[in-house]
């Protein structure tokens, strides 16, 4: 691979699976370059979880709208909403 | 159909198979603790996306753990009231201070870096897809060049951040 991306995989490493890397650990305090390639790196990663979760809202959200438009659920649905109508 | 379709579709399938089993029981208990529907409906959606979650780490986990998830996120939010937002636990989360910022910088990255580099990342680190099976999933012929692809993705994505010039502080935790 190249320089870069072995870069990448290091910084990976030490972000995700906690490798103890005293190299990076000390360019992380002496270099900013460095500092900030692993911020960036650690910013991706909660941007990825988070483009995941958008993902799987979307379909939380059509299993939704599919539970309580389908036909067949409809005897559910009503004792549903009798259940809140006799609340109010 | 293709493969990032059907699977979705299953995903769907899951989860409106959950929200039969479930959601009535859930819808009951939110009832009996001073919520309405829509409260219901809210918080049913937050613990789906947890147990799916919990489900991507520990695949034998039971459906039934849904409903603890469910009381437990109720429980919370009675607890913290006035506080109307639950607050999803996890430490890759991005900040509820922060979801303005990162949805937009999220959409342009995604645009930016394209599709396939979002759904490799993604496959990867969100759902933890082995790399066979990513290799299998988007055509690489080893695992090896579906290691490289991953960081080429990062690459991008990161190269993306910089010319963009995003605030120092936009990134930093």
């Amino acid at each position: 691979m190249r320089t870069s991306l072995n870069e990448i995989q290091e910084i990976e490493e030490f972000l995700l699976h906690k490798k103890d890397s005293i190299d990076l650990k000390n360019q992380r305090l002496l270099n900013a370059e460095v500092y900030e390639k692993i911020e960036i790196q650690k910013y991706l990663y909660s941007v990825i979880h988070q483009m995941g979760r958008n993902v799987v809202l979307e379909s939380i959200k059509e299993a939704e709208e599919a539970f309580f438009k389908t036909p067949r659920f409809q005897p559910i649905i009503r004792s549903i909403n009798q259940l809140f109508n006799k609340k109010s | 159909m293709n493969h990032n379709q059907t699977k979705t579709s299953e995903k769907t399938h899951f989860f409106i198979d959950l929200y039969q089993q479930y959601f009535p029981i859930v819808a009951r208990h939110i009832q009996k603790n001073s919520g309405d529907l829509d409260d219901a409906k809210d918080l049913f959606q937050d613990a789906l996306i947890l147990f799916y979650e919990k489900k991507l780490l520990e695949p034998s986990i039971n459906n039934g753990y849904l409903f603890g998830i469910c009381r437990n996120l109720w429980s919370k939010k009675l607890r913290d009231e006035p506080r109307i937002k639950i607050e999803l636990d996890t430490n890759l989360s991005v900040k509820e201070e922060d979801s303005e910022l990162s949805i937009q910088t999220i959409s342009t990255f995604m645009e930016n870096a394209g599709r396939r580099c979002k759904d490799i990342l993604v496959s990867f680190y969100y759902e933890k897809l082995s790399l066979e099976k990513i290799a299998l999933k988007f055509g690489f012929k080893s695992t090896r060049s579906a290691t490289v692809q991953k960081f080429k993705c990062i690459e991008k994505m990161r190269a993306l951040v910089k010319e963009k010039q995003l605030e120092y502080a936009d990134f930093i935790k």
